[in-house]
């Protein structure tokens, strides 16, 4: 069975737009969520969001256009301004990945042995809320049909962000999205290990990109209470596993893996940052939101992405980047999950929750989890999870609290849960020969 | 690691659109050249450029399928189609969902746009009513993972399952990746198909802007064109590997032979027909020779589609069978459509039974996906 390695990541985040930001932010336990006055105006029960400040397209196009040919610098430039912004953070950070895998500047991806797979949960909500006012005049009138000059269709279809690339980079290989809710990150990964598995591929760009910060969204996501109404300091708001927990931070942004067979990242002299193990993905069929509190849904995917990945048990894992939503039901029930299928080994594992730093993106969010799990592998170094000051007895593992740890990881687990009963989780490892 | 010598069959059957109800009452009326595309009844869309649709004008919600009248409060109208096709593909199969295979069957299905009835309800509550008015079935109605979940919920089904959103090509991606499920393993049985119910303003609004729809006015303009006009509705297929089939005694319908993914350059134009054919055929192993019928994506037999198509398979014993002229394109509901058209012209033909069918699927953009169906 071919093997799948990481070789590089690229990233928008609201603690970085690149690895070395991401990271530091991450380890030095820094909150970005922070009040949004839209949210107020709207009066909807949660105040806080996390969103990327100040992205300047313009300014990524430069840093990576000298590495593209006139025609490309042409395509991205004619075409990429006038997209919806998670097709603009998606791209970019595709970019941003393909060059720390010195895809552009030193090797060169084959077109026929090249795919891109893209998840996102909701796509472009705010272009398209935009787009619905400019065609009612603000809702005062029934829709009438105006020309939108061909934004409307590529905001609406999440498939936008793979055409894109692979148009730009002319790439012949599997092109595809897949549209799984909050486990998207996770699953475009495991679609990606699949295709290098299974030999179709060599070379798998694997992304997911969210930008859903706007009224709809937050009327949406607040219509049913899933929403942080948390009190104390804005940039408390998002706490996972803590006791006075209330709902998840919204938040945005984007994250791509290259997703490479192992022994063609050898033969060229890749930088391999862990393995691609295992992976995993089932539904609860119980609920599209509720979590049966007793775990079994998740330990079931978890036990799978372990028997997934052949070559480790439920003890070897050192590390888990939990969903960790900071919501009363899902943090409790991934607690009961770890303890089912990790037994006592539960007790000695750490776990940390990225979204208690950048709040919850949606399927990028477990995408951002897997970038922080992969830098933990690298830097031996696990972020905190922070804002958990108020023990819950119920979540009473070790969650990295407040302050990083320095941990060697040697195999590490990341889950997810999603709307529809959706569950995934994915195993890493430190590259070994 | 996959088994390509795992064989793929179809058991189940299922489907709901603007020309049946069931697979037989569709299928019937197809044999007829009836013709489902008309201009728009359910609401005016007198300024808006598309003007024919291929609607379900008489869909009553509660008495198509064994839906929960609670359930139906919560979903849209493509999820509603999807648990409708799914419940009798599930049915046909005589599929016994339980304990013992539960998270051994999955659903792969594909919608390329979600949910835009329930969309532009949320959007009418919002502005008309206020922020804090929207409906809070909204946040798990209108997202295209609905159909999946639902369809999960509804019949127990806890294996593998996915969501592809890719245009035209939603629902050809999710048999391509349901056929890998089985063949690595992640899957005995899939729930594989497609919906779609994109017939609202709003809707009309966003696919009048992708540049391949009809604004045709009549039927007539229509069919003398290579456009394409939406359709709303869904399909399903109960896909297993074929042992496992023969174990528990199922009717097996027909099989997949092979199949095949991948991105040609863009702009399929006359003078790059030769190139097109080249990178379609690099690594490429779909063999043609007891290809029989093919069923394009397009509608016109002058197209340039076809031209390529005629380039790959060099014998030229076919015929075309032109599936959207009379439906119109399902988007994610297109190629589990295909596949029951695709068995029902291998079966209902003695001559049909040893020969193939060629179903190729294309997006704007050159991403190619290609199935050949056999008989059984």
């Amino acid at each position: 069975m071919n093997r799948a390695v990481i070789t590089g990541i690229g990233l928008i985040s609201p603690c970085g737009t690149n690895l070395e930001d991401f990271k530091k932010n991450l380890y030095e336990g820094i909150s970005f969520v922070d009040f949004d006055d839209e949210m107020n105006r709207l009066m909807v029960k949660s105040k806080v969001n996390c969103k990327i400040k100040d992205f300047n397209l313009r300014k990524h196009i430069e840093e990576i256009e000298k590495y593209l040919s006139d025609h490309q610098k042409k395509y991205i430039n004619d075409i990429l301004p006038k997209q919806a912004l998670f097709i603009q953070y998606g791209v970019i950070s595709a970019l941003k990945a393909i060059y720390d895998s010195n895809f552009l500047l030193k090797d060169k991806l084959i077109p026929e042995e090249s795919s891109v797979i893209f998840t996102s949960a909701i796509g472009g909500s705010p272009t398209i809320q935009k787009i619905y006012e400019y065609l009612t005049d603000m809702g005062q009138h029934d829709i009438s049909y105006k020309d939108t000059g061909g934004i409307f269709y590529n905001a609406g279809m999440i498939n936008y962000i793979s055409l894109f690339i692979s148009n730009l980079l002319e790439l012949k290989g599997l092109c595809t999205s897949m549209s799984t809710g909050c486990t998207g990150g996770i699953d475009s990964i495991g679609l990606a290990l699949d295709v290098i598995r299974s030999g179709k591929s060599k070379i798998v760009i694997a992304g997911s990109s969210e930008a859903p910060l706007c009224g709809i969204t937050y009327a949406t996501l607040d219509a049913i209470n899933a929403l942080s109404v948390a009190e104390g300091d804005y940039n408390t708001r998002s706490r996972p596993f803590d006791l006075t927990r209330k709902g998840f931070v919204i938040s945005e942004g984007s994250g791509v893996l290259i997703i490479e067979e192992y022994e063609h990242a050898k033969a060229r002299g890749a930088q391999i940052y862990c393995e691609v193990l295992g992976y995993s993905s089932s539904n609860n069929a119980l609920h599209m939101t509720d979590l049966v509190e007793e775990g079994e849904s998740m330990s079931r995917t978890i036990d799978s992405a372990i028997k997934d990945s052949k070559t480790i048990s439920a003890e070897d894992i050192d590390y888990i980047n939990a969903h960790g939503s900071s919501t009363p039901q899902n943090d409790v029930f991934e607690t009961k999950a770890f303890k089912k299928s990790l037994g006592d080994n539960a007790y000695s594992v750490k776990i940390s929750s990225t979204k208690s730093l950048i709040g919850h993106s949606l399927a990028s969010a477990s995408m951002f989890g897997s970038i922080a799990t992969i830098c933990s592998i690298t830097d031996g170094i696990i972020h905190p999870t922070i804002n958990l000051k108020f023990k819950d007895p119920e979540c009473d593992l070790d969650y990295v609290p407040l302050y990083k740890q320095k941990v060697n990881v040697n195999c590490a687990l990341i889950t997810a849960s999603g709307f529809g009963g959706i569950h995934s989780a994915l195993i890493l490892k430190k590259e070994q020969e | 690691m996959q088994e390509k010598n795992k064989e793929i069959v179809i058991t189940g059957m299922g489907l709901i659109n603007p020309m049946g109800y069931s697979v037989n009452d569709y299928w019937q009326k197809m044999k007829s050249n009836i013709i489902s595309i008309s201009p728009t009844k359910t609401f005016d869309c007198s300024d808006i450029p598309i003007k024919l649709t291929s609607e379900i004008t008489d869909f009553d919600y509660k008495k198509i399928g064994n839906i929960n009248k609670r359930l139906i409060n919560k979903i849209d109208k493509f999820t509603h189609l999807a648990l409708v096709s799914a419940e009798q593909a599930i049915i046909d199969a005589k599929l016994d969902i339980n304990e013992d295979n539960a998270d051994r069957i999955g659903v792969y299905y594909g919608n390329n746009s979600g949910g835009w009835d329930i969309c532009q309800k949320g959007y009418d509550e919002y502005y008309n009513e206020g922020p804090t008015f929207v409906n809070k079935w909204q946040a798990t109605a209108w997202f295209p993972a609905a159909a999946q979940g639902y369809i999960s919920i509804v019949h127990g089904i806890k294996g593998q399952s996915k969501s592809f959103i890719d245009d035209r090509l939603s629902g050809a991606h999710a048999l391509y990746f349901a056929i890998d499920s089985i063949r690595s393993g992640r899957n005995d049985i899939v729930v594989v198909g497609g919906s779609e119910a994109p017939i609202t303003k709003l809707g009309l609004v966003c696919y009048a802007d992708n540049g391949c729809m009809s604004f045709a006015d009549s039927t007539e303009k229509y069919l003398q064109e290579d456009k394409l006009v939406l359709a709303e509705g869904s399909a399903c297929l109960i896909l297993e590997e074929h042992q496992n089939a023969v174990k528990r005694n199922a009717k097996i319908y027909g099989k997949i032979i092979d199949y095949d993914s991948r991105k040609l350059s863009v702009n399929l134009q006359d003078e790059f027909i030769d190139e097109y054919v080249k990178q379609y055929n690099y690594n490429n192993s779909l063999n043609f020779d007891n290809v029989s019928i093919v069923i394009p994506e397009n509608i016109s037999p002058n197209s340039i589609e076809n031209k390529f198509i005629q380039k790959i398979i060099k014998h030229k014993k076919y015929d075309t069978f032109f599936s959207k002229r009379n439906l119109g394109h399902l988007y994610g509901g297109s190629t589990a459509t295909d596949v029951i058209n695709a068995i029902q012209l291998i079966n209902n033909s003695s001559s049909r039974k040893k020969e193939n069918v060629f179903i190729f699927s294309r997006n704007e953009n050159n991403t190619c996906i290609s199935f050949i169906i056999g008989g059984y």
